[in-house]
């Protein structure tokens, strides 16, 4: 069985891809809007600062810029080049590129998709052979990196991060970009791969693994043709980095010919879960589970040391706190009754009656009004320090806190639950939960605070149930590696969570 | 002791040979040079004098059809168990024959082995999954892998650590641990035979391209080990390359 991770020579360096100092675009035109030219706009629009060359065959001058007869013909060579041109010219511009571009991607289609050009998606692999290139797509949308200023979407450009994503859907690549950001989270890079007919998963998983911007990895998949090396990389990594997957098709009926009993037992769903289980890897049922766990694991591989489970909830509104409670409980993880050291020092605050003083802490809004705030921030500060809890998620009520002061009492809770992030001792992971209930004015004033807390490092969620499912997640993760983990470095680990 | 090209050969030579399933006696000894144990057995071939096969087999003794056109051997009625007298070997081999002769089935002959002690029926399979390559699966026997679908799966090769977890995994695991006074089975009985099967040098991660898919059904735990009762080894197709 081969066990080697590589495939061929030396694993690519993506850098050229993700930080192109020399950008070729086909399918640029003189009187429409063709997808050259709002690509080359994008890359305006974004800042990008290398060179751009429009590939032309009769033009000599597009978007305001110098065109080239072929990609063999530009004043230097390219990093990447973009191809959105009809299908059958799509060969012979890449058989002609002599070596001179480092990475073709190809966002048109009918190479073999729907089962329709299937000799087409031959000549195309020849084509990138021929010309010398690594092939994106077909049928792509390409990178989103902003760093290299290259962006597949419109609108304006997000920060630069640590979260790398590999997609095989164009569309849902959008997705995860704009619902990431809103999330808060800054990416080191997003590809779409399309039909993967030469760069596929594995490649890109792997340079995300080895490249040291990337913290944390996401990956929707649909069908992988190397699963076997997607697996052994990911095994190799031993769960260094959070790698979250959301895998399309499990459900799908497999048309494995099943002349004996595990044959008719196994299914795809069964493969994937096995290779979470084995991996660490972390197998989300939704885009909104991705997303909430690319964002509760996105600074995890910095933490030393590992989640155990225990969870102190503390916010306002009762029955959300005991559903939440309930919500972690049955996903495996604790909301442990505070020990009796904790409650005697919470009883020396002076918390008046109507706040519960046991896990979740249930603090209604007049009283976390106490003091501007201070008084939810004595609360927080005693629960850390006698407890200690892998986690403490703070969950506040938008339609009710913001009656309170015209929202004063809402930005003096946001800033306590920030004062706390940056004082909190290591091992504790602070989360904060913003809920409301859908009115257009408060989910302005939502995002706003997400903006500002997220802004501080601390992840946010929309709700108590997404939460629970992420430290789900966070817990899988963590458990994988306290197993996985050497004796000598698990008990540095346990060292270092006493000191 | 283990031998793995042995059971290799066996493979090849079965997929040179068209890639049928592996017969019952072939199969196990496909197992055995992988370390597992299969109950001590004898082929008897139609018309072999029964009394000197028994030789030194111990009762109680299952006899089994051996014949390529029936897929479900109890179904059939190919699976006779308790058998200790010589004469009452012959008559259910008779009777077997007569069947096979009335559905004009093949009969290549009958396997005549030691019965497994008292345990826990337990299931242990694998395949080729055209992506990920040898799959291991677990489950607990009877109702729990059929009815349930109480099964737990892996990707080869696996580590002690993910045979353990398999074992956690399974619903039913309790019952191998003892529950409601059941037999208590070590979890190392079911870790060595899950890695005989799936481990680094597991007859699936060493004949990775050559079988399609395996069922040991049952393999018997117990305290004293694990004995593989029944087994289905389905070679790839001839040619096939992964």
């Amino acid at each position: 069985m081969n066990t080697h991770p590589h495939r061929g020579p030396a694993p690519d360096d993506f850098g050229a891809l993700f930080r192109p100092a020399t950008i070729a675009v086909a399918g640029v035109s003189a009187r429409t809007a063709g997808q050259g030219n709002k690509f080359i706009q994008r890359l305006r629009a974004a800042g990008y600062r290398g060179k751009i060359y429009p590939i032309h065959p009769t033009e000599s001058q597009l978007e305001g810029l110098p065109a080239y007869p072929s990609l063999a013909a530009t004043p230097e060579p390219v990093d990447y080049a973009f191809i959105a041109i009809p299908a059958e010219a799509v060969p012979p511009l890449l058989a002609s590129a002599n070596g001179r571009v480092r990475y073709a991607q190809v966002m048109s289609s009918g190479f073999g998709e729907g089962g329709r050009g299937g000799g087409l998606r031959d000549a195309l692999l020849q084509a990138a052979r021929q010309g010398g290139m690594r092939l994106l797509g077909p049928n792509c949308m390409g990178i989103y990196s902003p760093a290299g200023r290259v962006t597949f979407t419109d609108g304006q450009l997000g920060e630069a991060g640590t979260v790398g994503v590999l997609s095989q859907s164009g569309g849902l690549s959008i997705d995860i970009v704009r619902s990431g950001e809103y999330r808060g989270l800054r990416f080191s890079g997003v590809v779409s791969l399309g039909n993967c007919l030469d760069v596929d998963p594995g490649d890109l998983l792997q340079h995300y693994l080895d490249d040291p911007g990337t913290r944390v990895i996401g990956a929707y998949v649909e069908e992988i043709r190397d699963g076997r090396r997607f697996f052994e990389l990911l095994r190799h990594a031993q769960a260094r980095k959070p790698v979250v997957l959301l895998k399309g098709g499990r459900t799908r009926q497999g048309q494995r010919a099943a002349a004996s009993h595990t044959g008719s037992l196994a299914s795809n769903d069964q493969v994937w879960r096995a290779l979470a289980a084995q991996t660490g890897s972390i197998l989300a049922d939704t885009m909104d589970d991705f997303i909430d766990a690319l964002v509760a694991l996105e600074q995890e591989s910095a933490h030393a040391a590992a989640f155990d489970g225990r969870v102190v909830l503390f916010g306002n509104g009762g029955g959300a706190s005991v559903l939440a409670a309930d919500a972690l409980g049955r996903l495996d993880l604790d909301v442990p009754e505070l020990q009796a050291g904790t409650i005697a020092a919470l009883e020396q605050l002076g918390i008046p009656p109507g706040a519960g003083i046991e896990n979740p802490l249930d603090v209604p809004a007049n009283i976390l009004q106490r003091d501007h705030g201070a008084l939810a921030r004595r609360i927080l500060d005693t629960v850390v320090a006698a407890e200690r809890p892998g986690v403490v998620v703070v969950h506040l009520n938008l339609p009710v806190i913001m009656g309170y002061r015209q929202g004063e009492l809402m930005d003096e809770l946001v800033r306590t639950a920030i004062g706390l992030k940056a004082d909190l001792p290591a091992g504790v992971r602070l989360y904060l939960v913003l809920r409301s209930t859908g009115q257009a004015d408060l989910e302005a004033r939502r995002q706003a605070y997400a903006n500002l807390a997220m802004q501080s490092g601390i992840p946010v969620f929309l709700g108590l149930p997404a939460v629970a499912r992420a430290l789900a997640a966070l817990r899988r993760y963590s458990r994988f590696r306290v197993s996985r983990a050497a004796p000598q470095a698990m008990a540095g680990a346990a060292a270092a969570s006493l000191s | 002791m283990p031998s793995s090209s042995a059971a290799g050969a066996i493979i090849e030579q079965a997929r040179r040979q068209g890639g049928r399933p592996l017969d019952e006696p072939t199969a196990k000894r496909v197992l055995s040079l992988h370390g597992l144990r299969t109950p001590r057995s004898r082929v008897v071939k139609p018309g072999d004098d029964v009394a000197q096969a028994l030789g030194p087999l111990q009762g109680p003794l299952a006899l089994k059809l051996v014949c390529p056109d029936v897929l479900h051997k109890s179904d059939f009625g190919g699976v006779k168990l308790g058998l200790r007298q010589a004469g009452d070997i012959q008559a259910a081999m008779d009777e077997m024959a007569a069947r096979c002769a009335a559905a004009g089935y093949r009969l290549e002959g009958f396997l005549l082995e030691e019965m497994a002690p008292p345990g826990h029926e337990v299931v242990i399979g694998g395949f080729r999954d055209p992506s990920f390559g040898q799959v291991i699966m677990v489950g607990l026997g009877g109702i729990y892998v059929e009815v349930l679908r109480d099964v737990a799966f892996r990707i080869c090769p696996i580590t002690p650590l993910d045979a353990r977890e398999m074992l956690d995994e399974l619903q039913g695991v309790a019952l191998l641990r003892g529950a409601r006074g059941g037999v208590r089975v070590p979890d190392s009985v079911l870790v060595d035979a899950l890695l005989a099967v799936g481990g680094e040098a597991g007859l699936l991660t060493r004949h990775a391209d050559g079988i399609a898919e395996l069922d040991i059904n049952p393999l018997i735990v117990s305290a004293g080990g694990a004995v593989a009762v029944d087994a289905r080894l389905i070679p790839c197709p001839p040619g096939e390359k992964p």
